[in-house]
Order: C-alpha cells, then structure tokens, then sequence
C-alpha cells in the first residue's frame, strides 16, 4: 500500500522551561488520495503534527515520510508536493486574488498557467471577483480564495487547518462539493475541523487525537458504530393532550432493542396514545467524538 | 542554505512583491492622495531631523548621508526584525511562508520586497533632501557608494529576519536600533567608532568623495563580512527555530 504520509513512533518536547512533550509515540498512516479528517481538542497535538510533516519544526525522535521523502533532512523537497492552507489564509489584503495567485506560484516554484488557474476560481465561484483588492473579499471568500490557490497547484498533498472557519452554512456546502471534486482527482486530502458535519462528509478517515497521541483511526461511520451507544426516538401523541412529545431512549450494552421497543410501545397504547414515529439510531458524530475524548482524558 | 539557484526565485518574489505593492498604491491613488503619503512621511522625517541639527548649530549637509544610511540599513534591519517577528509568532502565518520550495528565503523574500516598496518613498524623499542640502555628488564613486549601500541591505534584512526569527524580544530591539543607529551615525565622522560598522563608513567617504580606492576596499571587504555574518545568524536562527527555540515557542 502506498502511503502519502506515514508517521512512526514521532515524539516532540519543546525545550521550554519545563519542558512540553507536545506528541508521544504519535503514529498515523495516510493512504494516497484519501482523505483523512484531524479530531482533538486544542492542545492535543494537531499543529505540531502538521508542522513536522511540513518540515518547519524538527520531531526529537520518531520517523515521518511525505510520499517517501522526510521532511526534516528534505524540507524544499516535500514542499513541491504538499500545500497547506492555514485557518486564515495568508493574502495581501491590498492585492488582487490574481496577484495573490502569480506570487504564491512563483513561491511554489510552479509554472504559470493563467487558464487553469482561472478554472479553479471559476470552481471556487471566484473568477468575476478575482480581479479585485482580497480586503473586500468576505471572510467566506477570503476563505475559499485560500483553498483555490492550494487546490490550483499541482501539488498532490493539501492540510488544511480549519477550512470552514467563518463559513455559512451554504459555504460550507459550495466548499464540501469542490474538495469532494478534488479528491476525486487523486488529491490526498489531510484536515483538521472542528466541523463534525463537514468532516462527515469529506474524510474517509478520522484520526482522533489526544495528549499528543493517536488514539484511533476508523471510517466516521464505524467510529459511530463502535463507540456511539444506539438511541430509539419515539414521537407520539396522548389522547388527553393535543401535544406531541419526542422522547429519546439510550439502549444499554447488552440489552437488545427489541425488548425496549416492545415495553415502550406497550406503554403508549396502553394510554391510549398514538405512535406517530419510531426510529433506531446512532448518536451524531459530534457527540459520540466529544464522549470518546472525554473519557480518553 | 541560500543556494545560488535560490536567489534568482529570492529577486522575483522581492521584485513581485514591491510591484503589486506598489501597484496597489497607485490603485488607492485613484481615491485620494494615498499616493503621496509615504514620499510625504520621508520628507517630514528628513525635515523634523534637519530642523534639529540646525537649531543645535549643527552641519546641515552633514544630515543627508547619515539619513539616506539610516533609510537603506537601519530600516530594513530593524523592520525586517519587526515583521518577522510578528509574522512568525502566528505559526499558521509562518507555516504558509516556510513551507515552500524555498524555506525560509520565502520570508527573506517576502521582507526584502517589503524593504523596497516601504524605501521607495523615503528614496524619493532623499533625492528631495538632496536638493535641500546641495551635497556635492562625486560620479562613480556616488554609483559605487549607493550600490555598496544596496549590497548592504541584503544582510541587514537577513538578520533582522534572523533575530525575529529567535529572539522574544526582537520587537522592543528593533525599535532601539532604529533610534540608536540614526545616532550613531550622526556622530562625528573622526569618531575611530564611525569604523566598527566599516561598510557604512567606507559608504559614506565614497558618498562625500574621499579616497576612493582605500574606501572602496574596505566598503567591499565589510560588505562580505556582513553577508557571512547575516549568513551565519540566519542559520543558526532557523535551526533553533525548527528545533522549537523560535519566537513562537509554546
């Protein structure tokens, strides 16, 4: 299997007084044009990581490789295939989006080509603003401006911190669709959010992340499965009260779900009441996410 | 770890940089007078400065050229140090720049084209200060002199890049030397100090037109040794940055 980025055993302590040991036997594998959502809470070690793989910062033990090549003996070498969009995209406020473009390119060392970029701020729905100062630019679209110059390059490897800071709920969606586009062209794709929505819906993979260590890889949807306890949710209406009440029912380990919706059901009807839903399902991601990492710390 | 092949990318970035800086100027000109603020800001410099020395009964010729090295060294140096530092205690800021092809030249770049676009107004306010002061040029040597100055610019804002790059206390620092250089230079010019920063002074006689060639000697050998120096500083910085000793540091 070929791995765009494979950490092994990698260990940082910053040398401060005392010092901080940032990440502790961290270790995660990245397969080629995947994409793999970054979940922690803050301080869990997420920068650091990011910044080691592209080779800013230097680990104190452990091995990394970005497509094969490490970063912190070959720095400019991993630098041609990784871009990295920070939570604020770094633009000139006073310069257009198409003198942002020329000068980050000619920074990549990439070749200009004025057409393709333009069909990337054409898929970003750029294009007929791309002409003017990026200060008047939205913080949506200062935003998508970032992720189109990263995803204009001919790099094979985009981190994002963040993508959807400051975006509506529509942004959000216009942004979802376009990474969705890019990663189906072989675009490798490694993300930190705290959108649990949009990590959902792009990543293949999660990685949770805390005190500085890999706590578990999964698919969102396994992770669900095997951590999130089921729920029934019933919706119903009494004969004594036009209202209607929702009730939401954790099934506990062992106890199968048949039994609770036989007993509960039995209730209503007993009462005279009418069943207007009843549905199985797993906690939200989100949730399951927040439970993990509260009884991992 | 600036290679040769790496500096042709330095120049364009630097030269892109003070363009679309530039450019954007001219574009808010359209609005208003934005266009005239830095020349403007230079001028009033030179003359809040000029009005001093003349009201302490000093030379006012001898203001010019201490001026015009305080614009080209002092500023790059100690506004190199300034926006580096500020740029590299936001790590997701920082990352953007050092995570090119180039390293940490983009930021050297980056500052380098800043250094120009900012100089450009105050050059335009030497060459007014000029005419106030009826220096008298010297040909060549005048050439040689402010292409020793430009030469000397590239170090400068190489370690003003190294020192934000390392050192917490790079802000307060650069501000004192902007203050304590402009002094420095106003001293006398028989003052044996004036020899410490030889570049500058080799500068200055080939500006004023003295002894060309021994100048220029020591105005070329100083400059190599400032290039080693700012060589050695910004890699020892970027090492210790990369090994978490930065400014940024947690």
């Amino acid at each position: 299997m070929s791995f765009a980025i494979h950490a092994e055993h990698l260990r940082k302590t910053y040398p401060t007084k005392p010092p901080v040991e940032a990440l502790t036997d961290f270790n995660l594998s990245i397969e080629s044009g995947g994409a793999l959502g970054l979940l922690g809470p803050n301080g869990a070690g997420k920068t650091t990581f990011i910044r080691i793989l592209l080779g800013i910062i230097l680990p104190t033990e452990g091995s990394i490789t970005v497509m094969g090549v490490n970063p912190s003996t070959h720095p400019h070498q991993v630098a041609r295939n990784v871009r990295f969009v920070p939570e604020t995209p770094y633009l000139n406020p006073r310069w257009t989006l198409w003198e942002n473009a020329r000068y980050w390119f000619t920074l990549w060392d990439e070749p200009w080509n004025r057409e393709s970029v333009a069909n990337v701020f054409e898929q970003f729905d750029l294009l007929n603003r791309a002409k003017e100062p990026v200060k008047r630019y939205s913080r949506g679209m200062q935003q998508r401006a970032g992720l189109a110059l990263a995803f204009g390059s001919a790099a094979k490897i985009m981190v994002l911190d963040e993508p959807t800071l400051g975006l509506d709920v529509l942004g959000v969606q216009e942004v979802l669709s376009v990474l969705n586009i890019f990663k189906t062209k072989g675009k490798t794709i490694l993300f930190a959010s705290h959108d649990m929505r949009f990590v959902e819906e792009l990543a293949d993979h999660i990685a949770l992340i805390a005190n500085g260590r890999v706590l578990e890889v999964s698919s969102a949807t396994n992770f669900r499965q095997k951590h999130g306890r089921e729920r029934l949710k019933l919706r119903y209406r009494l004969p004594d009260n036009a209202q209607e009440f929702t009730e939401e029912i954790p099934i506990p380990p062992g106890v199968s779900s048949e039994e609770i919706i036989t007993q509960k059901v039995r209730s209503i009807f007993e009462r005279g009441g009418i069943l207007l839903e009843l549905k199985k399902e797993l906690p939200s991601l989100e949730s399951v996410v927040t439970s993990f990492l509260r009884t991992a710390r | 770890m600036t290679k040769l092949s790496q500096w042709k990318s330095i120049l364009k970035l630097s030269f892109l940089f003070f363009f679309y800086t530039f450019t954007a100027i001219v574009r808010q000109a359209r609005y208003g007078i934005q266009f005239f603020i830095l020349p403007a800001l230079g001028l009033t410099t030179f003359m809040a400065v000029y009005a001093v020395v003349r009201m302490f009964d000093g030379n006012a010729e001898a203001i010019f050229y201490p001026f015009l090295v305080f614009n080209v060294i002092s500023y790059p140096l100690g506004g190199a140090m300034q926006l580096a530092y500020f740029t590299l205690l936001d790590s997701s800021e920082a990352s953007a720049f050092l995570a090119s092809p180039i390293g940490v030249n983009a930021l050297f770049a980056e500052l380098l084209g800043d250094s120009w676009a900012t100089m450009m107004g105050n050059f335009i306010a030497i060459v007014a200060a000029a005419g106030i002061t009826h220096p008298q040029f010297h040909g060549l040597n005048t050439i040689y002199g402010l292409l020793l100055l430009f030469m000397l610019l590239v170090p400068g804002v190489k370690l003003g890049v190294a020192i934000g790059m390392k050192f917490v206390f790079a802000n307060q620092l650069s501000q004192f030397i902007m203050a304590a250089f402009f002094l420095f230079l106003i001293l006398p010019s028989g003052n044996p100090l004036a020899w410490v920063g030889l570049p500058f002074s080799a500068a200055l006689d080939l500006l004023s037109g003295k002894a060309a060639l021994p100048a220029m000697l020591y105005g070329f050998a100083g400059t190599i040794l400032w290039w080693a120096m700012a060589e050695f500083v910004f890699r020892w910085s970027y090492n210790q940055y990369r090994l978490g000793k930065g400014v940024d540091r947690i």
